[in-house]
């Protein structure tokens, strides 16, 4: 029936139908998948941009957590003293400060990414999931650079890892999840309203104070422990001090609670930016 | 609905367009609007609620609906090439952009057999810092080519664009004519079963401007289906096996190029 038709990436021909939008939109991964070139390209085209005219260069992926890191220990080990269940300040935060630098990068790209890239959305048809994604995955390379501070931090306190180590990219993965689902909703808001964009900073404020990044989460009452949950940050932290240094208490039952945020904002997220996503080019 | 031959059978396409700002925050003001929906929500949501499925003017809000493409029904056999012509702000554009999927129709649809490329606008998709290569290599990705096809069609898509010295070179360096000449050249190399080809994309100096007529002369008949959008009717005639007329955005001529142009001509006043 398709006899000489070019096929597509895994072998099959490809028929679009083209209707108007009605009911609730198919998410159409597979789509996204088959296109995943475009995932990485524009990633890549993010990490080249952003270090090609820049004197410090990949230098900035360490600057903001280090100077961080500096000022809280200032403040946090010598101003007042926050406990850090008997491991180093530094340590304690930069652990916290490495998964939180990568969550707000990958925040604040994937919720203007469509607006950056309306020159494509407007002239030429490709999934629009793959802008947020390549967003929250182009940032990856500003974490690996953090986080090889961190490993240089952990030898210098001589703080040998333990085998929990090897559930660290599990929280890696956890905290992408949660960029994603926020970026999600937020870019494709941000399409119609650019309200978003300078709300967002002023969020990240706000969202830090809530989560455990200068401080131990185990200094929040236990009654509300399930509210302070209901922040995935929290879980993300958590898990990277848990799983980088000695003595820390695990991410513990309450991040179950954190898994199931995620997973209904993704799903939501995925969802609503594909019911978006039919007027992204009339709008942006 | 489609027999097994057609490449492309449209059904009725439409899309609307609502013009004079955005329905009702712009008419109002974002801060009219949450005033007014806080003291008498009822009535907002009424309102709002009419104003989901209006085709109509409404005296309420100075703007309006406006159809930029209506009704438009046309089938295409496999490997047929079909010209299409307007004046501008006809509506082809947007047909195209219907077809390309870059937007979505109000009303009726279209089913298409095979891979779509479209050949729209040239260079959109290029980042000023990033090096001609690095260019084709992204843009060539975004149009649907993979990796392995774009590398195969490296030194081809720079000979065309008569860059290779600068090819290395942050784009943004380039002049305008070096842009367009490798956004054409990126875009002609694509190998898809249906192409959707705007003319405007023809562009540079006339030599330049010739090749790409030449180049799209290929492509039509390579046995590929193709969508041609042209204002030179001469190359229009050359190219196309049938043509299609759009006039304020209705379909009103569906027949040669032959009939098609001169209809088309004498509406323009100038043979």
């Amino acid at each position: 029936m398709n006899r000489g038709l070019t096929k597509n990436v895994d072998n099959r021909p490809v028929t679009s139908y083209i209707s108007p939008p009605s009911g609730l939109p198919e998410l159409e991964l597979a789509e996204v998948w088959r296109n995943r070139d475009i995932i990485l390209i524009l990633a890549l085209r993010d990490i080249k941009v952003r270090y090609k005219q820049s004197f410090a260069g990949i230098g900035w992926a360490i600057i903001q957590p280090l100077l961080t890191m500096i000022v809280f220990t200032a403040v946090f080990a010598g101003l007042v003293t926050v406990t850090t269940h008997d491991s180093p300040y530094p340590l304690f935060s930069l652990a916290a400060l490495v998964p939180w630098t990568y969550f707000i990068h990958a925040i604040t790209k994937a919720t203007g990414c469509l607006v950056l890239d309306k020159n494509l959305i407007t002239r030429v048809y490709f999934p629009r999931l793959v802008l947020p994604i390549s967003a929250v995955i182009g940032g990856l390379v500003d974490f690996a650079i953090a986080f090889a501070l961190l490993v240089i931090m952990l030898f210098f306190y001589s703080s040998m890892p333990t085998l929990k180590i090897f559930l660290l990219p599990l929280f890696l993965l956890f905290s992408m999840l949660t960029a994603l689902a926020l970026g999600l909703w937020l870019s494709a808001i941000n399409v119609q309203y650019r309200d978003v964009n300078n709300a967002l900073p002023f969020f990240a404020q706000v969202l830090m104070f809530v989560s455990p990044v200068a401080y131990p989460s185990s200094v929040v009452p236990e009654r509300w422990q399930m509210l302070y949950a209901l922040n995935p940050m929290a879980t993300v932290i958590n898990g990277f001090r848990w799983a980088l240094l000695e003595d820390q208490p695990s991410p513990g039952i309450y991040s179950l609670i954190s898994v199931a945020v995620v997973l209904v904002a993704l799903i939501g997220g995925l969802y609503f930016f594909r019911w978006q996503e039919d007027r992204f080019a009339d709008v942006v | 609905m489609s027999s097994e031959n057609h490449a492309i059978v449209a059904e009725g396409l439409g899309k609307s367009y609502w013009v004079g700002g955005h329905q009702l925050i712009d008419s109002m003001g974002m801060h009219a609007l949450i005033d007014r929906a806080l003291k008498s929500p009822a009535r907002m949501f009424n309102k709002w609620l009419s104003s989901q499925n209006t085709t109509s003017q409404y005296p309420e809000f100075p703007g309006h609906m406006k159809w930029a493409l209506r009704n438009v029904s046309f089938s295409l056999d496999r490997g047929e090439v079909l010209g299409i012509v307007g004046h501008n702000g006809a509506g082809k554009s947007v047909l195209l952009k219907l077809l390309s999927r870059i937007t979505r129709p109000t009303e009726g649809h279209a089913t298409l057999q095979g891979r779509v490329g479209s050949m729209l606008e040239a260079g959109t998709s290029f980042h000023g810092e990033l090096t001609g290569r690095e260019n084709i290599r992204l843009s060539g990705a975004i149009l649907g080519m993979r990796r392995s096809e774009i590398e195969a069609k490296m030194d081809q898509i720079i000979g065309f664009s008569e860059v290779e010295e600068y090819i290395d070179t942050p784009v943004k360096r380039y002049s305008t004519g070096m842009i367009l000449r490798l956004g054409f050249s990126v875009a002609a190399h694509l190998n898809t079963d249906i192409m959707l080809i705007d003319e405007v994309l023809a562009v540079g100096d006339q030599r330049f401007k010739r090749r790409c007529v030449d180049k799209m002369r290929n492509v039509a008949k390579s046995g590929k289906t193709v969508l041609f959008v042209s204002h030179d009717m001469d190359v229009l005639k050359q190219i196309s096996d049938r043509a299609i007329l759009i006039r304020e955005g209705s379909l009103i001529m569906d027949g040669t190029p032959e009939q098609v142009v001169e209809e088309h001509l004498k509406d323009t006043g100038s043979a």
